[in-house]
């Protein structure tokens, strides 16, 4: 079986065909499915935020059979993981796409449990500080900041914690973050 | 009838003797049905079908446990008109539980073709509906061969399941769908067992078609769900892929066309 890193390719990755978005309604409706939940368990195990359709995701090609995702097959798979809830376009022309491989209000959990074991209530914290400082820690949390800040404005905190910062959804791992953003945890988090 | 080979290998050596003294019986029988001795051919046939049974009682396990005995038995039941499959009960079910080997076999087939219909639309070779089967009962006590598989499906299609099975060349698909193949189909199917796929040139040049009739079936074959199309290799040719003629474990990037 073949494999990327540790992470276990399902059959069908080696299939050529299923490179290709298919005509026929009911194949394409098991291609789609297929390839839906083959990305998200990629990026739940590789702890992946954001997929840019124009980049090298390693899912979007397969060297051994020689074929790729064409970009509207890597639009139509990602839209049905966003028309399933798993996930949401960051931009209004479908280049960028957040996986929510956890759902919003599990997100929302984790950090209010993270804030309440840590006694961080009524502070200022850093998305650095948020991101060393919880589970998410040590592994590679390309998009995190995307992934905090798309919660962070549609999530309904009410005033239990605000988001100070400019919202960039172009920011990529390479840009140095701390200080960058910061969002304010009331002490009604809880 | 020639004595039949294979026989020996068994963990029963006594087994196989009493079977292979069987078929000796039997071809005395059709010697009898040549000379027109009707008495005592109905008197032979009655020791013989006595015989036929006590052998059942006492090597169930025999049966029971080798694919390819089983399959021999089978063969010698359906000589002398005994079909233990026939139904659960009675002698022969009773006898031999084998009703219930095949039944359950039956369900498990249908269920495979059902779960892996989407992927290959209602068409799977036999082979890979064996491994399929085979990997699901791992901790089964009984080995099952294609030939076993056979005979399931015979029964299912008593039942009206729409259970057929088709040759291929050497090979043989079971299709679990109303799909009616016609030759053109079959052909079509046939040359894709080389590299699991055909493209439109390929089945013109060796098939001697219209390019019209080439790509008429392809289609139809597309549109029924027995194919997908394939516009990924560097030459830019449309490949038309068919699971049914592929293992789902071994796909692999070879491709000399």
């Amino acid at each position: 079986m073949q494999t990327l890193g540790e992470f276990k390719l399902p059959h069908f990755f080696n299939y050529p065909p299923y490179f290709t978005l298919q005509p026929v309604r009911d194949t394409r409706e098991k291609q789609i499915q297929l390839w839906r939940e083959l990305i998200l368990d990629y990026c739940r195990t590789q702890k992946i935020f954001v997929v840019g359709l124009d980049e090298d995701f390693p899912l979007f090609s397969n060297p051994v059979i020689e074929r790729s995702l064409s970009h509207e097959a890597r639009e139509a798979f990602l839209s049905a993981v966003v028309a399933e809830g798993r996930a949401e376009w960051l931009d209004k022309s479908h280049r960028k796409c957040l996986i929510l491989w956890h759902r919003i209000q599990d997100w929302a959990d984790l950090i209010i449990h993270f804030v309440k074991d840590n006694g961080l209530e009524d502070s200022v914290m850093t998305v650095e500080e948020i991101r060393s400082g919880s589970s998410l820690e040590g592994q590679v949390n390309f998009g995190l900041e995307s992934c905090l800040q798309y919660m962070f404005s549609i999530f309904s905190w009410g005033n239990r914690a605000s988001w100070n910062g400019p919202y960039d959804s172009n920011a990529s791992a390479e840009t140095p973050r701390t200080q960058r953003e910061a969002c304010n945890l009331q002490r009604d988090l809880c | 009838m020639r004595r039949r080979p294979g026989i020996g290998g068994l963990q029963s050596a006594v087994a196989a003797r009493v079977l292979a003294s069987l078929f000796d019986q039997y071809r005395l029988l059709g010697e009898n049905v040549a000379k027109l001795r009707t008495d005592l051919m109905k008197e032979q046939l009655a020791t013989f079908r006595s015989q036929l049974e006590d052998f059942a009682r006492k090597h169930k396990n025999d049966i029971r446990k080798n694919p390819a005995f089983r399959s021999q038995f089978h063969e010698m039941c359906a000589k002398i008109g005994v079909d233990p499959l026939a139904s659960n009960k009675g002698f022969w079910a009773e006898l031999l539980g084998i009703g219930d080997f095949y039944y359950e076999l039956g369900v498990q087939i249908v269920d495979i073709c059902l779960a892996t219909r989407p992927h290959n639309g209602g068409l799977i070779s036999l082979e890979e509906l064996c491994k399929v089967l085979g990997s699901r009962r791992k901790g089964a006590r009984e080995a099952v061969s294609q030939d076993d598989c056979l005979r399931a499906i015979s029964k299912l299609k008593v039942l009206g399941n729409g259970f057929e099975v088709i040759s291929l060349g050497k090979k043989k698909l079971v299709r679990s769908v109303p799909t009616e193949l016609n030759k053109d189909h079959n052909e079509i199917l046939e040359l894709a067992q080389g590299q699991g796929f055909v493209t439109v040139d390929e089945v013109e040049r060796r098939l001697s078609w219209s390019s019209g009739r080439a790509t008429d079936a392809l289609e139809t074959l597309l549109e029924e769900g027995l194919a997908m199309i394939d516009d990924g290799h560097k030459d830019g040719r449309r490949r038309y892929w068919f699971p049914c003629v592929s293992s789902v474990s071994s796909y692999t990037a070879t491709d000399t066309i």
